[in-house]
């Protein structure tokens, strides 16, 4: 006998062994729901785990980041659609404010009327969603416009220059605009910062002058000038209106990138239950029926019979 | 009358000679069990018998035949030293996918998402103050788990150094025993079973931790050569090995643990012999599996290559964007530091700069065009970028081929081993049909003797009633 224990006994024992820690991996995928719980099980599967898992993750932040500027871009679009019903309310009340029977009192009030409208319009500016000025373009941390009558437009800006620039990037990584700013919607200006004639503020500020000064001919030439830039505001929520549908596009395809990443994710890694517990079974019964044919095997010798 | 006395002389000799082969038979029951122990098969040798010379003896001469095979032997030797390396491997690198983990909170991966989902958190409002932390928390988080990942993977290669250490004082332990076999060999050079045994054992003990190659010499001394070339044992001498750092083949400037040498008694490096055995196992992992991550030798690691190529990739990205919104542009800051003097320690020192804060992050690009999170935009997709920033790979993608060469690793070792272990059987087992003790024959033997003796035993009483007989036909005076 050159080996302690009989070599029938070793080879049983390394059987034995290897049916173990089969049974121990079957458990182990049971418990944990995965049917790869460490690199070596499935060393060619590890690349595409983790690839699956990062495009995931990459999926689930584009669809809270497209969730949240959803929002904001909302916001923003029905922001422009109260501005420009404040500016065709402004529009009214000038045209009012132009006819033969006014007196200069009641022109007075209207223009206290329309200049109240200019602050609202100011506010609509300055539209705030979680911490985002939505017309603040890249500086979106502080509003961009403040009222100053005594400006030729009756507001001051805060931001200089405005622009909006950011861009919102698609889970495919394309980038799209979906922003502008106050400026580009309400404050139109020239290559030499003069106000042009798509202005919001400006007009609006002409039309409240024009209307303390009870001059008819210079508020009917405002309320024009008015009504050019409240057209030119209302042609902006086209924008709007492509920058939502981008963005449920981005949001859709996003989507369904996240489902398609958990079920491939899931084919990868998860254990399927009813073939492990069969498998569980299988390793079970070969395990009993190893050690009760071990455990039946003649443990005497011819020494036995001996007498 | 003188044949008589030869016959009964002759029947003496039998039953001694079946008394020693009962004792070789007894010593065979006793050692059944005993490691290394092979069966002693009592020969019994009829001696002349010439009845027209008057020589009538043919009783038999015992003589001991030890059924040790060396193929058997050196079959068992070679399988343990390659179960022992695959096994030693198993146990060495087990510990290696705790490191490189596959769960869904692995650490690095997990990390490497985070940050990547915070830039693209950030890409949105560059200017928010609760996501610029969000990125600056992330990339702490990266830098540590790092950190983590260096002090794990250095530890267990200091474990690697110290098991390597041990184990060759095993070698040196078994090669000293088998000098001291040698020695009572020499000094009492009879055929001994029990010594045999023990000198088998140790061999198989020696051939687990290494590749041996024994030859036999007169009454059974050994001499044990390592990876078939240096002397370990020769006759009455030992010459011991030791393990030392290779500072010879180390690129110093690399900053990394040297490998491990094994050097003869006279400074010879023998390392390339060592082909099996646990020791080869574990300088396998030593020498070219962990300096393949962590760096070493001449190797700057997988995870320096990975922490460095995060670094300089994303700092890039910051250094050409920028924090202002008009001319002139403000450059952004580094993101992470690490040490460049030691590329084999980068994880180990990466660090989220200590000076910047989140305005600091360069967002923007200047273009033109000037575009307000072109650079945070860059970032968030920087890992799946085509081609990766790390030799073509994204940084998940590289992470993930290091982990999936230490599960080929492992994977690979346990198959080995569980086939191994199979081999081992079958080598022992065949061994066993040579040199083995059945209790079976040795029972049928123990029969066999005790007829024989019981025979010679009547034959004595047989010739003593024939001489008494003779001596009764004599006329008392």
């Amino acid at each position: 006998m050159i080996i302690g224990l009989s070599a029938s006994n070793q080879q049983f024992l390394a059987s034995l062994n290897l049916l173990q820690s089969n049974l121990n991996q079957a458990d182990q995928q049971l418990a944990s729901g995965l049917k790869i719980n460490q690199a070596s099980d499935a060393p060619q599967s590890i690349q595409d785990i983790f690839q699956t898992r990062a495009e995931l993750g990459q999926a689930n932040q584009t669809v809270q980041n497209l969730n949240t500027i959803q929002g904001q871009v909302q916001t923003a679009d029905s922001a422009v659609q109260s501005a420009i019903q404040l500016l065709n309310q402004a529009v009214s009340l000038g045209t009012e404010g132009a006819g033969p029977t006014m007196t200069l009192p009641q022109q007075q009030a209207l223009a206290s009327q329309v200049q109240g409208l200019e602050a609202q319009l100011v506010a609509i500016s300055a539209t705030e969603v979680g911490g985002v000025f939505v017309f603040s373009g890249d500086a979106s941390g502080s509003p961009a416009y403040q009222v100053d009558t005594s400006s030729p437009t009756g507001v001051d800006r805060l931001i200089t220059p405005q622009q909006s620039t950011l861009q919102v990037a698609g889970p495919t990584g394309v980038t799209f605009q979906v922003s502008m700013t106050a400026q580009d919607l309400f404050d139109q200006r020239d290559s030499n910062d003069s106000p042009t004639a798509n202005n919001a503020f400006a007009a609006l500020n002409k039309l409240t002058q024009a209307l303390q000064s009870g001059n008819t001919a210079n508020i009917t030439q405002a309320v024009n000038g008015l009504q050019t830039a409240a057209n030119y505001v209302n042609n902006q929520t086209g924008f709007y209106g492509t920058a939502e549908n981008n963005i449920t596009a981005a949001i859709d395809l996003a989507q369904k990138f996240q489902v398609q990443d958990q079920t491939q994710l899931s084919g990868l890694q998860d254990a399927n239950a009813a073939t492990v517990a069969v498998e569980v079974t299988q390793i079970t019964t070969a395990l009993n029926a190893a050690m009760s044919a071990q455990a039946h095997k003649p443990t005497t010798s011819l020494f036995d019979f001996l007498h | 009358m003188g044949s008589l006395f030869s016959a009964l002389d002759a029947a003496s000799q039998s039953i001694q000679a079946f008394e020693r082969a009962i004792n070789v038979t007894q010593n065979n029951v006793t050692n059944a069990n005993s490691p290394g122990y092979a069966n002693q098969v009592p020969q019994l040798i009829s001696q002349d018998f010439q009845s027209n010379t008057g020589i009538p003896s043919g009783g038999v001469l015992e003589v001991t035949q030890d059924t040790r095979s060396a193929y058997a032997d050196t079959a068992v030797q070679q399988q343990l030293s390659l179960q022992g390396m695959y096994q030693q491997l198993q146990t060495t690198l087990a510990p290696l996918q705790t490191v490189f983990d596959v769960s869904s909170s692995s650490a690095i991966p997990s990390a490497l998402n985070q940050l990547f989902q915070s830039f693209s958190q950030w890409s949105t409002q560059p200017s928010n103050g609760n996501y610029q932390a969000g990125v600056l928390n992330a990339a702490q988080q990266t830098a540590s788990v790092f950190q983590q990942a260096a002090v794990q993977l250095g530890q267990i290669q200091a474990s690697t150094t110290n098991d390597i250490q041990s184990t060759v004082a095993q070698i040196n332990q078994d090669a000293a025993t088998l000098q001291k076999f040698n020695q009572q060999i020499a000094q009492n050079p009879q055929a001994n079973a029990g010594l045999s045994a023990q000198v088998e054992n140790t061999l198989e003990n020696l051939s687990g931790l290494a590749n041996i190659q024994v030859l036999k010499g007169i009454g059974g001394t050994v001499t044990v050569l390592l990876g078939g070339q240096t002397a370990l044992v020769e006759g009455l001498q030992m010459n011991a090995i030791q393990a030392v750092n290779n500072t010879a083949s180390n690129n110093a400037s690399l900053g990394g643990a040297p490998n491990i040498s094994i050097q003869d008694s006279n400074g010879n490096d023998i390392t390339s012999q060592i082909s099996s055995g646990s020791l080869a196992g574990l300088l396998n992992v030593r020498n070219n599996v962990l300096p393949s991550l962590i760096g070493g030798g001449q190797q700057v690691g997988g995870l320096n290559t990975l922490a460095q190529g995060l670094a300089d990739s994303i700092n890039n990205v910051l250094a050409q964007g920028t924090t202002s919104s008009a001319p002139p542009y403000q450059a952004g800051s580094p993101l992470f530091t690490y040490n460049a003097n030691a590329p084999a320690g980068i994880a180990g020192t990466l660090a989220v700069s200590s000076t910047i804060t989140g305005s600091q992050l360069a967002a923007a690009n200047p273009g033109p065009p000037f575009v307000a999170n072109s650079a945070a935009l860059t970032l968030a997709g920087l890992d799946s970028s085509s081609p990766g920033p790390i030799q073509g790979q994204g940084f998940t993608q590289y992470f993930s081929s290091l982990t999936a060469s230490v599960g080929n690793a492992v994977n690979d070792a346990n198959t080995q081993a569980t086939a191994q272990s199979q081999l081992v059987a079958q080598a022992q087992s065949l061994q066993q049909q040579v040199s083995g003790v059945s209790l079976d024959a040795q029972a049928v033997q123990l029969v066999q003797l005790q007829t024989a003796y019981q025979a010679a035993s009547k034959v004595v009483t047989v010739i003593d009633q024939i001489m008494q007989s003779l001596i009764a036909m004599v006329p008392t005076p």
